[in-house]
């Protein structure tokens, strides 16, 4: 049967796209579902132990369970002497040679092996494909028929009258219930809502009583109930149970199995549940992935044991039936899988964006303590000394770094908001000309020239007056830690009224070396500083939002080695005018 | 003269014209202006240390650190304290400025720019006439260095100054 590819391949091309095409492991199954596992050591030990480079939370794996090596460009997976063994592709091996897709599970754990990229090897593809025009290349071709997918759809869900062929119509009842199956699985990406779809199609399709999907639970290896339904007239508030004998069954053999009279089927003799139970036809297939039984489906159609040699009622399971399910179950069990898979990656990559985020905060947080340590000391040495100089020095470092955390914790507000500007009516020149002010002690300690051009008669417009400050802070701040390293450094900062477009700008212009083509890309990236330790990454973007949060946007000019150039644009709105939508292609023209 | 290249706004201060860097590299230069970022800076008059070439060489310390700030703290406090201080927030250029005046003790911070290069790394490592003290965490010096020479962030500022300052003494004291 065809898997669901396309999620897979995502799995495998997100996993591959993480980290710059280093070799990894990813899990895929187990307790540590989700982790990433770089091999970056020539050899990476696996094992329970916590001295391992790989520590698998697993107690089916052995202390020192296994071993990758670097061979050349290559990975080998060594079994060390494990318990429990190390499997590849489901295959048993003590050493082999890792290719990239390759599944490695030892213990319950799972794990997806991903190899350094390499140059392919394959022809360019491109070379031996050309779209041509048809007149040019005297293409005789004409299209005889075209069919679009609503028809195809309709092909297949309608009911052509087979009343002539009892096995056509049973193919196309068949193709009809895998079509919409497949629909089913291609449409969500969640399990329990998958699970229920596929249990309304089976009711739909056949005329069971009861049904439930149950999957394994990682951490018991469990069966629990995930999805239930009962028909229509079916009590739904009574319990369901299910005969552990049919379930035991079904996962151990992996097959999927069909009871029409269960007193008379020799595999449950032993149990004999049942009869106890009732149950007079049950299907119950597994849930058969790629990797493994993730669950079974269990359908039945019941009668109280006191009816059970009453009622004479005619099969309404059949081997027809338990083939299908085979066949759903195995489609069931790969979109499970493929949606497990996917959530183990959305929250990797969640759970490496909280890390990035935190390694990225208490780094800055922890230069801000140095610096306020510093000043402390210097402080407290000038206070032991009595010498009022460097008790001077201290207090203006301490100072700084109060700055600087008040800095950091504003962005870091304004970042993790989302709000509707308070707008207030204020005069823009008033409000960039304090943003200058407040920035001319930085400038004068960097050596920067601050100049400071004003456009006149800007009439008072309606921003946010919390907001706007902190977006030009932060470029002015870009642009005078851009500059101070020139000769010359120097900063201009200018405002603009487009009074035909309703538009202002301020714009803000260095002399620094410019930014190359390919870093412009990244700088409104949160936590991609181009300042190395000095940046927090924060500030442009925290400008950006603030920006379009107002309508508006950021937009850069930069030529290396002449500056850079910052506009911060938005539409200006007068009292009692409503603010037309954004427009952020619509811009000033250069200045 | 010193002369040092590519970086203008690495400077010579001094209280007056006085010969303290070896390799016959002499330091010329005026009062410090505040708003230096980088210096090179001897002893000021009023230093207890005496003035002699070799004397001042074995007290001369080396800061790279990209933090304006730390460089500020560690300059006042030592030269306060007798040392005489070079300093850059560069790490090849104080891998320059290390060769060139092989000063007794050199505090190297890994957060410096191009600290993270190795060539530049296996340099400082290499010197054989500097104390290397290293500020931040890097497996090769927790191995190589004593574990009072390898000071993670963030650190305080006593413990740092009085490692430093035994390892001047100890220099003083007839250590290489």
């Amino acid at each position: 049967m065809k898997t669901n590819q396309p999620l897979w391949l995502l799995v495998i091309l997100v996993t591959k796209c993480l980290d710059d095409a280093m070799p990894s492991l990813f899990v895929i199954q187990g307790r540590d579902q989700g982790k990433r596992f770089v091999l970056d050591d020539p050899t990476v030990t696996l094992g329970r132990d916590a001295s391992n480079s790989v520590q698998l939370h697993d107690t089916e794996v052995s202390r020192r369970h296994a071993e990758i090596h670097r061979e050349g460009k290559g990975y080998r997976l060594v079994d060390l002497k494990s318990s429990n063994g190390t499997f590849v592709n489901s295959q048993e091996t003590q050493s082999l040679e890792l290719k990239t897709g390759d599944r490695v599970q030892i213990g319950r754990t799972l794990m997806l092996f991903t190899g350094a990229e390499e140059a392919s090897s394959a022809p360019d593809i491109f070379t031996g494909v050309d779209i041509v025009n048809q007149i040019q290349q005297h293409d005789g071709s004409r299209i005889i028929k075209s069919i679009g997918q609503q028809e195809s759809t309709q092909y297949l869900a309608s009911s052509v009258d087979d009343s002539n062929s009892s096995w056509l119509s049973h193919a196309r009842s068949n193709v009809q219930i895998m079509y919409r199956t497949a629909l089913a699985i291609s449409h969500t990406l969640d399990i329990d809502q998958l699970l229920h779809r596929i249990m309304e199609l089976i009711f739909d399709w056949v005329a069971v009583d009861r049904g439930v999907i149950m999957l394994v639970d990682e951490e018991t290896s469990e069966l629990l109930p995930r999805v239930r339904r009962n028909r229509q007239g079916v009590r739904s508030d009574d319990r369901m149970m299910i005969s552990r004998t049919i379930l035991d069954y079904v996962m151990g053999h992996n097959e999927g199995v069909l009871t029409t009279n269960a007193r008379e089927d020799d595999r449950w003799d032993a149990g004999g549940s049942i009869v106890r139970l009732g149950v007079r036809e049950a299907i119950c297939v597994p849930l058969q992935g790629r990797y493994g039984v993730v669950g079974v489906i269990y359908i039945d159609t019941y009668t109280p044991p006191g009816k059970i040699l009453q009622n004479r009622v005619n099969k309404r399971l059949s081997e027809e039936h338990l083939k299908m399910m085979v066949a759903i179950g195995h489609q069931a069990a790969l979109a499970v899988e493929d949606t497990t898979y996917y959530s183990a990656m959305v929250q990797a990559e969640r759970l490496a964006a909280i890390g990035q985020t935190i390694a990225t905060l208490s780094h800055h947080i922890k230069n801000i303590l140095q610096g306020i340590r510093g000043g402390s000391f210097l402080i407290e040495e000038g206070l032991k000394d009595n010498a009022p100089d460097v008790v001077g020095k201290g207090w203006a470092i301490v100072d700084k770094n109060q700055e600087k955390i008040s800095n950091l914790v504003m962005d870091m507000l304004s970042f993790s908001k989302e709000r509707e500007p308070e707008m207030v009516l204020a005069s823009l020149n008033d409000v960039t000309s304090d943003v200058i002010e407040l920035m001319q002690s930085r400038a004068d300690e960097c050596g920067v020239i601050l100049e400071w051009h004003p456009m006149e008669k800007i009439p008072d417009l309606l921003f946010d007056v919390d907001l706007l400050p902190r977006a030009i802070l932060n470029v002015l701040t870009n642009a005078i830690d851009a500059s101070e390293e020139e000769d010359k450094a120097l900063v201009k900062v200018s405002t603009a009224f487009d009074s035909a477009e309703m538009k202002i700008a301020i714009v803000v212009e260095d002399n620094g070396p410019g930014i190359p083509a390919g870093d412009l890309k990244e700088i409104f990236t949160i936590f991609k500083s181009q300042k190395g330790a000095r940046g927090t990454g924060l500030g442009l973007p925290v400008s950006q939002k603030i920006m379009r949060e107002h309508n508006g946007d950021v937009r850069v000019d930069s030529t290396i080695g002449k500056g850079s150039r910052f506009h911060l644009e938005m539409p200006a709105v007068l009292a009692g005018v409503t603010a037309e939508k954004p427009s952020a292609a619509d811009t000033f023209p250069d200045s | 003269m010193l002369t040092l290249e590519r970086d203008e706004k690495t400077r010579v201060c001094a209280c007056s014209r006085k010969e303290f860097a070896q390799g016959g590299a002499v330091l010329e230069g005026s009062n410090c202006p505040s708003t230096l970022v980088e210096s090179i800076m001897p002893l000021p008059c009023s230093g207890s240390a005496s003035h002699t070439t070799s004397g001042l060489a074995r007290r001369l310390v080396l800061l790279v650190d990209q933090s304006v700030e730390t460089r500020e703290v560690l300059r006042t406090i030592l030269e306060r304290r007798g040392a005489q201080i070079l300093e850059t927030s560069q790490a090849r250029e104080g891998l320059e400025l290390l060769r060139t005046h092989r000063p007794t003790v050199t505090v190297l911070d890994l957060g410096a720019h191009d600290a993270d290069n190795e060539e530049i790394r296996d340099g400082y490592a290499d010197e054989p006439d500097t104390s290397l003290v290293v500020l931040g965490m890097a497996k090769r010096y927790k191995t190589q260095l004593p574990s009072a020479r390898v000071v993670q962030k963030p650190y305080h500022f006593g413990p740092l100054i009085r490692t430093i300052e035994a390892l001047l003494n100890e220099s003083v004291g007839g250590r290489s």
